[in-house]
């Protein structure tokens, strides 16, 4: 038995394959944990000659497709992510892998993983996580709260929702180290009874679900406030959420730019505020994080943002090891096992 | 003169070098080849001069490897290196320890370098090696010993450059006028490149070397050496090394599966990592394929790699993956090579390397993938 995590990686994100090849080959030179690449192979062995890498901590798998010729083409990236992305979840469905890493369009990955890797139970839906930045909270020095589920896709009903909470709740307590994480519904209102049907009836569950401490509901104002170490959402809603936050993020970090360049005065000005600067880079850094795991599934899948760059990428490999080593996939099952919080209401 | 010459040298060593005729010669670069060296920090140097002969601490698996090579052959074992004389003693005691011998070990005379204001001996390696190989194949001349060599370097340095120009100088592919040229170019002073020349004279024309392996101590891009037109082998650990020998022939399988041993037992290396060197060395053109698959079918499982998981189930499915992984064929005429350019690109490289780690001082994280065996210091 090997202590080091295995971790499989597909490179056929949208921004194509060398800001992968970097992570892992800078990964490899820092002492694990294993990578296996799931590529074109001839390419990615001509890129990985022009790096310095490890071949103990790293090794090429080969998908048998083709990179698209031009990485702006997404219609290409697409199909050939389609067809890639089957090879990377059979390596972690026949355990050669431990977990994966791929930076490929969210909703190919949750609909092949669902298909090749299958869900922790019959049932059970899949949910996309994501990480957005905080104020500082009570139950946690983690900087970054997760938001569950920011796939688009409608849940399903509020078994879906409480799914989603406990396998937040799990993910947070074996990644973060949070013992009994915080988790909220995200609604309109803050009273049980307001607020869509499906997050009423959610609420009604989540109260009496075992070993959850559920805080009730926020509103999306106060989701950066730190009320919360897990919110769950309606997937629709928080993607729209996630969205905006990013975007909110970005249009933040422009302003400072804007005001460093435009005057002197306001430059010396950021200088005095050099402490708050330093807080809103931290902010903006939180996309650097790496990625957020694809919860639901068999295995630990972890989902970088197509784009990344090597620094967010190589962080997504080392979450996945993380997961890996803290035992998340065990976690799930076991809480997944503990409840039928979880599970659609029989139809009469 | 920089070095002790050979002759003086093996005054000191107490092996008597002509009683068996051998059937091969390692010739031996001592830090970040066969030991762990930081000379790019001044904490780094005053460690390597400090530290006792029991406290250096061989690059992973070297060790093993040369025990192993010449425990089963009839070998002369030729250390060149450009460690300040005055550390002698140390290696010699070094060497004894780690149960190895060494027929001449050739050390820098840095005292002589810096008396009389030859500051280029002091950090030059070119025509100090080059001077260094040629005495040593002089004195191999003189007991008759004509075995082919293996010539093991480093890529802190420009060993590769610098066994090529040996290979091709004593087989007089680079003519006196060029190499002369070379030399001048390298920042070599007149006295030395007439004291090469002369000895160059001396020896009949005849290309010793047999395999230039060099150590990419310092995670170098493989591609760096592709200008070398497949004479450098390029490896990242002593157990490629094990098995590119393997495959030519020059090793047994014994000598894999105790390197294997070596890695798995001394520096906790897992089925994992040494699927993954075999099939990287398979890749770059290092090794065959039948010879790696039958490494992972017959001997790997039986070595103490099968205790961390190398059994002959795991060692099949490195099979079927080596079967499909695409192979880089390198040349096997030896061509001439662009020695000019060479010394460009090399200086080049070390100037980039040494601009690098100077940034990675001041950017935090950098230094760490620059030098990722700090993060285990």
């Amino acid at each position: 038995m090997t202590a080091t995590a295995n971790i499989v990686v597909d490179t056929y994100a949208p921004g194509g394959p060398q800001p992968i090849l970097e992570a892992a080959a800078r990964l490899s030179v820092q002492g694990g944990p294993h990578i296996a690449l799931v590529g074109e192979i001839s390419a990615m062995r001509l890129a990985l000659d022009q790096l310095g890498y490890d071949p103990m901590y790293l090794r090429l798998v080969d998908s048998g497709v083709a990179y698209p010729h031009e990485t702006g083409d997404s219609l290409a990236g697409d199909r050939a992510a389609r067809n890639a992305l089957p090879a990377a979840f059979k390596l972690l469905g026949n355990g050669d892998a431990d977990a994966m890493v791929t930076a490929s369009r969210a909703p190919l990955v949750l609909d092949l993983g669902t298909e090749h890797l299958g869900t922790i139970a019959e049932g059970l839906p899949v949910a996309q996580a994501a990480v957005f930045p905080t104020m500082p909270r009570r139950s946690s020095d983690d900087p970054l709260a997760l938001l569950v589920d920011v796939s688009g896709r409608n849940a399903g009903g509020a078994h879906a929702l409480c799914a989603f909470a406990l396998l937040g709740a799990a993910y947070t307590r074996v990644v973060s180290g949070v013992r009994e994480p915080h988790v909220a519904l995200l609604s309109t209102e803050l009273s049980a009874q307001s607020g869509p049907e499906i997050v009423v009836d959610a609420h009604a569950g989540l109260k009496t679900a075992p070993g959850m401490h559920f805080v009730g509901n926020i509103r999306a104002t106060d989701l950066p406030r730190g009320l919360a170490d897990v919110v769950v959402a309606d997937g629709f809603a928080g993607h729209a959420v996630h969205g905006l936050l990013d975007a909110l993020t970005e249009l933040t970090v422009d302003a400072a730019r804007y005001a460093w360049k435009t005057k002197v005065s306001w430059r010396v000005a950021m200088r005095l505020l050099k402490k708050g600067v330093g807080m809103l880079k931290r902010v903006s850094e939180f996309k650097e994080y790496g990625g957020a795991p694809v919860l639901g599934l068999k295995r630990t899948v972890i989902l970088a943002a197509p784009g990344s760059p090597s620094l967010a990428l190589a962080n997504a490999v080392k979450l996945a090891a993380k997961c890996s080593r803290r035992g998340l996939d065990d976690e799930v099952r076991r809480v997944i096992g503990m409840t039928d919080a979880w599970q659609p209401p029989e139809s009469p | 003169m920089t070095a002790k010459s050979p002759r003086a040298a093996s005054e000191s060593s107490g092996a008597d070098a002509t009683i068996v005729t051998p059937d091969v010669v390692y010739r031996w670069d001592l830090d970040k080849t066969y030991i762990q060296t930081d000379f790019h920090s001044w904490r780094g140097i005053y460690r390597a001069a400090m530290e006792s002969a029991a406290q250096k601490k061989p690059v992973p698996g070297m060790r093993t490897l040369l025990q192993n090579l010449s425990a089963t052959r009839e070998a002369r074992i030729i250390v060149v290196s450009g460690s300040p004389e005055m550390l002698r003693g140390r290696f010699e005691e070094m060497f004894a320890l780690h149960n190895l011998r060494c027929d001449r070990l050739v050390l820098k005379g840095w005292a002589a370098a810096i008396s009389r204001g030859r500051w280029r001996n002091i950090r030059g390696q070119v025509a100090y090696k080059l001077r260094a190989h040629i005495e040593t194949r002089l004195w191999l001349q003189a007991g008759h010993v004509e075995a082919p060599e293996f010539c093991f370097g480093d890529d802190a340095e420009v060993d590769a450059l610098i066994y090529c120009l040996y290979a091709d100088a004593c087989s007089r592919r680079v003519d006196a006028t060029r190499l002369r040229d070379l030399l001048f170019r390298s920042g070599a002073y007149d006295d030395e490149v007439g004291e090469i020349l002369r000895l160059l004279a001396e020896l009949p024309r005849h290309d010793p070397v047999g395999r230039i392996f060099i150590h990419l101590d310092a995670y170098s891009p493989p591609a760096r050496y592709r200008a070398y037109l497949g004479r450098v082998k390029a490896t990242f650990n002593a157990f490629q090394i094990a098995v590119s020998l393997r495959d030519a022939g020059h090793a047994a399988d014994s000598t894999v599966s105790t390197v294997a041993d070596a890695m798995v037992n001394e520096y906790r290396v897992d089925a994992h990592g040494i699927a993954g060197s075999i099939e990287d060395a398979v890749s770059r053109g290092l090794c065959s394929v039948d010879t790696a698959r039958h490494l992972c079918a017959d001997v790997l499982p039986d070595s103490d790699a099968g205790s961390v998981g190398f059994d002959r189930a795991f060692g099949g499915r490195v099979d079927r993956r080596i079967q499909d992984l695409p192979v880089q064929v390198p040349p096997t005429d030896v061509q001439p090579l662009p020695y000019e350019q060479l010394i460009v690109d090399e200086a080049a490289f070390s100037a980039a390397r040494r601009m690098a780690r100077k940034t990675a001082a001041k950017i935090g994280g950098i230094a760490e993938f620059l030098d990722p065996r700090r993060n285990h210091r």
